[in-house]
C-alpha cells in the first residue's frame, strides 16, 4: 500500500479509530493491532513476501533469546553470525544475487574466458527488504552486545520488525528506540498527533508536488540525453536532485508524521541536506538511519577512526562502498558511494570534517553570507554531479552523460519552469524551516495558510500513483 | 483526544471542505493543464460565436488558422486528444447556439484518427472538460468511457492529471492503421447532424510534415476506401520545417508564403 494512494487515506482513519477508541485499554491488542495492520498494508503489495518477513521475525526472536540465555561468548558469538548469515543471506539472495553472477560472467570474460550459459533467476525484489533485515540485525547485534534485552514478547517483536509506517522505506529504526516504546503503554497526546499530522501533509506535499511533478522530467531528460544540450543535462541533474529528495524524505516525514499519530517518536532521517556546508554535513543530515546505522554496527567495529589515519581511510572506503551497495545491485551505486567517499576524504585528512556537528547555516541570520552560500552551492554542486552515477542505467551512460554537461554545454535550458515553479520555491520554504525539521515551531496560522495552498497543490497534482523511489532498495 | 479532533477538524478537514469547493469554480483552473480545453468548451456552448464557418480540429489546424476569427470564420481548435466525439460534441454546442451558422471543416491528423478515446491523456484533456456534455454521446460511448475510466477510481481522478498507463496507449510503428470504429462513427454522426441542419461539412487533414506520409500509407485499404476525399487532399511540406514531426516549426511564415492553398483547404468542398 503506498501512502499517496486512496486505499491508505481509508486505511489510516481505520487503524486510529480503533487503535484509541476500541482496543486503548490493552497494550496487548494495540500491538496485535499494528501488528495485522502491518502485515495487511505490506501483504497489499504481494502477500507472499509476508513470509519472508514472518521467517526474519523468527530468526531474529529465537536468535534473541538463545544469545541471552548463554554466558558463552563463542556461542554468542555463533548464534550472531548464524543471524547475520541468515539475513545478508535473504538479502544477497532477493537483492544481488544476479548481478554476482552477471560481473562474474563479465570478469571472466575480461581474461578471455567465454561463458555461454549463465545461471541467472528471475527474482521479484521484495519491497523493503533492505530496510527491515537491517532493523532486525540491529537487535540481534544489540542483544549481542548488552545493550538491550530480548523481549520475550513475541507479537510485540514481530510489531517491531514490521512496524508499518516505516516497513518499507525507513527510517531504519534501532531496536533500542522503538521496541521499549512498543513494550510500554502510550498515552495520546494532542500535541505530538497535531506535529504528525502537519508532517503528514508536508511529506505528502514534497512527494506528490515535487517529486511526482519532477519525475517525468528527469525520466525524459536521461532518457534522451544523447539529444540534449549540456545545459540541460545539468538541470536533469538538479531536477533528480530534488526529486529524490522529496521522494525519499516526503516519505520520511509521513513515516514519521504517522507514527505520532500512534505515540511512537521514530528518529529522524532528513534534516535539510542540500544545506549542508560540506560532505561531512551532507551525510548528518541525508538519510540519518542508514549512515548512522553503518557507522555502529560497520565503521566502529572494523576500528573507526581508532587505527591511525590510513585504517580511517580504508574504513571510509568501506563504509562509503558498502553504503553505495546497500543501494542496489549496480556498479552505478558504488561509484556514487566511491564518489562520496573521495569527496569526504580531504576534509577528513584535514581535520575539518566536523566543522558543521551541531550547527544550522545563518543560524543567527535570515539570510546565508557570501561564504556560507559558497560552501552550499558547491557542495550541493558535487552532490548533484554524484547524482548522475545514481539516477542512470550503467556506468557508461553516467560518465557519457557527465561528459555531455561538460564539453557540450550551451545556456538553453529547456524545462525552466520547473526551476522556477517548483524548486525554488520549495528551497525558499525550506530555507525557513531549516532548523526545525518536525515542524514543531511553525506559526499555526502560518502553517493553515501554507496547508491551505498544500491541499491545492497536492488535489491538483495528485494523479497516477507513483510509487517511492526508494522502495527498491 | 478533544483537542485534536477540534485541531483535525479546524486546521485539515474544513481547509479540504475549502480546497474541494475551490475545485469546483473556474478560478481552480489556472492549475489545470487543460484549461484551454475548458475555455474552448464554454465558447462552444456560448452564444458569442457569430461566424458562418467553425474550424474544428488539433493543434496542427490551430497553429495554423487560429488567426482566423471573423466575422466569417472562427477557429474552434485545440488539440488533438479529444477526437472526433469531442468535435462532435463542440459541434452540438454550435448548432445550439449559433444560428448564422453554415458550414462546419474539420482538420485533423490521420494518426489520431486510429485512437478510441484512449490516450494518455484523454481523461484530462476529454472526460472532464466535456463532462457536462458526454450526455449527447451515445449510451454504449459512455458505457466504453466508463469501462476505461472506472467509476470506483473516479476520486483519485477527480481532481487530477490522470493519465492513462502508457501500455494501453502505445502505439507501434510497424503493421497497418486503421481508423477506429468510434472515430468513424463520430465523423459520420457530424456529416448528418450537418446534413440535418442545413449546414455544409467538410472534412481534412490539416497540412503535414512529409515524414508522415509513411504513416498515411500504413492506413488500410478499408479506412482509405472509405475516406478516399480525406486521404487523397492531404498538403506536405517539407519535414525539414517541422519542429517535432507533426507541428511546423515557424507557422506564421507557412501561413504567409502559402496563404492561398491554406484558404483552399478550408474554403473548397
Amino acid at each position: 500500500m503506498l501512502f499517496n494512494s486512496i486505499e491508505f487515506l481509508l486505511f489510516l482513519p481505520t487503524v486510529f479509530l480503533l487503535y484509541w477508541f476500541v482496543f486503548a485499554g490493552s497494550l496487548r491488542l494495540q500491538n496485535v493491532l499494528i501488528l495485522v495492520s502491518s502485515y495487511v498494508f505490506y501483504g497489499w503489495w504481494d502477500y507472499r513476501f509476508l513470509l519472508l518477513i514472518f521467517l526474519s521475525t523468527i530468526v531474529d526472536y529465537i536468535i534473541g533469546q538463545s544469545i541471552d540465555s548463554t554466558e558463552s561468548k563463542a556461542s554468542r558469538r555463533s548464534l550472531l553470525y548464524v543471524s547475520m548469515i541468515f539475513n545478508l543471506g535473504v538479502l544477497g539472495f532477493f537483492k544481488y544475487f544476479n548481478f554476482f553472477i552477471d560481473s562474474w560472467v563479465e570478469l571472466l570474460d575480461s581474461f578471455g574466458y567465454k561463458v555461454e550459459d549463465t545461471f541467472t533467476l528471475q527474482i521479484i525484489l521484495p519491497v523493503g527488504i533492505s530496510f527491515y533485515t537491517f532493523q532486525t540485525m540491529s537487535y540481534t547485534i544489540d542483544v549481542y552486545r548488552r545493550n538491550l534485552k530480548p523481549t520475550k514478547d513475541f507479537i510485540s517483536f514481530a510489531s517491531f520488525v514490521s512496524f508499518f509506517p516505516q516497513l518499507v522505506a525507513g527510517p531504519i529504526e534501532r531496536a533500542t528506540n522503538l521496541l521499549p516504546q512498543i513494550l510500554s503503554k502510550r498515552q495520546f497526546n494532542s500535541g505530538i498527533a497535531i506535529q504528525g499530522l502537519r508532517l503528514i501533509v508536508w511529506g505528502m506535499f514534497k512527494k506528490v508536488v515535487i517529486a511526482d511533478s519532477l519525475a517525468p522530467v528527469v525520466d525524459n531528460i536521461f532518457s534522451n540525453y544523447h539529444d540534449l544540450d549540456g545545459g540541460t543535462l545539468f538541470f536533469g541533474a538538479i531536477f533528480f536532485a530534488f526529486q529524490i529528495y522529496c521522494d525519499f524524505s516526503g516519505y520520511s516525514d509521513i513515516a514519521i508524521g504517522v507514527s505520532k499519530l500512534f505515540g511512537f517518536e521514530l528518529m529522524s532521517n532528513f534534516k535539510f541536506p542540500y544545506f549542508s556546508r560540506d560532505i561531512g554535513e551532507f551525510w548528518r543530515r541525508w538519510h540519518i538511519s542508514l549512515s548512522t546505522w553503518f557507522r555502529d554496527y560497520l565503521y566502529i567495529p572494523v576500528g573507526g577512526s581508532r587505527g591511525g589515519k590510513w585504517v580511517s581511510l580504508r574504513n571510509i572506503f568501506v563504509i562509503f562502498l558498502v553504503s553505495g551497495f546497500w543501494h542496489g545491485a549496480n556498479w552505478t551505486f558504488i561509484i556514487w558511494g566511491l564518489i562520496h567517499a573521495l569527496l569526504y576524504v580531504p576534509s577528513f585528512i584535514l581535520s575539518t570534517n566536523r566543522r558543521f556537528v551541531s550547527s544550522v547555516v545563518a543560524e543567527k541570520n535570515n539570510i546565508p553570507s557570501v561564504r556560507e552560500l559558497w560552501q552550499m552551492g558547491s557542495n550541493f554542486f558535487f552532490v548533484t554531479l554524484a547524482w548522475v552515477f545514481f539516477r542512470s542505467e550503467s556506468t557508461v551512460m553516467a560518465w557519457d552523460y557527465l561528459k555531455r554537461i561538460f564539453l557540450d554545454f550551451s545556456y538553453h535550458i529547456s524545462f525552466k519552469d520547473y526551476l522556477f515553479f517548483y524548486i525554488l520555491p520549495f528551497v525558499i520554504v525550506e530555507w525557513f524551516l531549516r532548523k526545525d525539521e518536525r515542524l514543531s515551531n511553525v506559526n499555526k496560522f502560518v502553517w493553515l495558510v501554507l496547508t491551505l495552498v498544500f491541499l491545492v497543490l497536492i488535489f491538483a497534482k495528485f494523479g497516477t500513483q507513483q510509487s517511492f523511489i526508494y522502495f527498491q532498495f | 483526544m478533544k483537542k485534536f479532533i477540534s485541531h483535525l477538524i479546524k486546521f485539515y478537514l474544513l481547509p479540504i471542505g475549502v480546497v474541494i469547493l475551490f475545485f469546483r469554480t473556474p478560478w481552480s483552473l489556472f492549475l489545470n493543464e487543460s484549461k484551454e480545453i475548458y475555455d474552448l468548451v464554454s465558447k462552444a456552448i456560448s452564444t458569442d460565436i457569430k461566424a458562418k464557418t467553425i474550424l474544428l480540429g488539433d493543434s496542427v489546424c490551430k497553429q495554423f488558422y487560429s488567426e482566423t476569427k471573423n466575422s466569417d470564420t472562427y477557429c474552434l481548435c485545440e488539440n488533438q486528444s479529444y477526437e472526433v466525439p469531442g468535435n462532435y460534441l463542440l459541434l452540438k454546442g454550435q448548432i445550439a447556439n449559433n444560428p448564422d451558422l453554415k458550414r462546419v471543416v474539420l482538420l485533423i491528423n490521420p494518426v489520431t484518427l486510429t485512437s478510441s478515446l484512449n490516450q494518455k491523456y484523454t481523461y484530462n484533456y476529454f472526460m472532464k472538460p466535456f463532462s457536462p456534455l458526454l450526455g449527447h454521446l451515445e449510451h454504449n460511448d459512455r458505457s466504453y468511457l466508463n469501462t476505461l475510466y472506472p467509476k470506483e477510481n473516479i476520486l483519485t481522478y477527480k481532481f487530477s492529471n490522470f493519465k492513462l498507463p502508457d501500455s494501453l496507449t502505445n502505439q507501434t510503428d510497424v503493421g497497418n492503421l486503421t481508423i477506429s470504429k468510434l472515430n468513424m462513427k463520430y465523423i459520420k454522426k457530424m456529416d448528418s447532424l450537418c446534413n440535418v441542419n442545413n449546414v455544409e461539412f467538410v472534412f481534412k487533414s490539416p497540412p503535414l510534415p512529409s515524414n508522415m506520409k509513411k504513416d498515411v500509407e500504413r492506413f488500410d485499404m478499408n479506412s482509405k476506401k472509405s475516406l478516399l476525399d480525406y486521404f487523397s487532399s492531404i498538403m506536405y511540406y517539407d519535414s525539414i520545417l517541422s519542429s517535432d514531426g507533426i507541428h511546423h516549426k515557424d507557422a506564421p511564415k507557412y501561413i504567409m508564403k502559402n496563404k492561398k492553398s491554406l484558404d483552399n483547404l478550408i474554403n473548397k468542398s
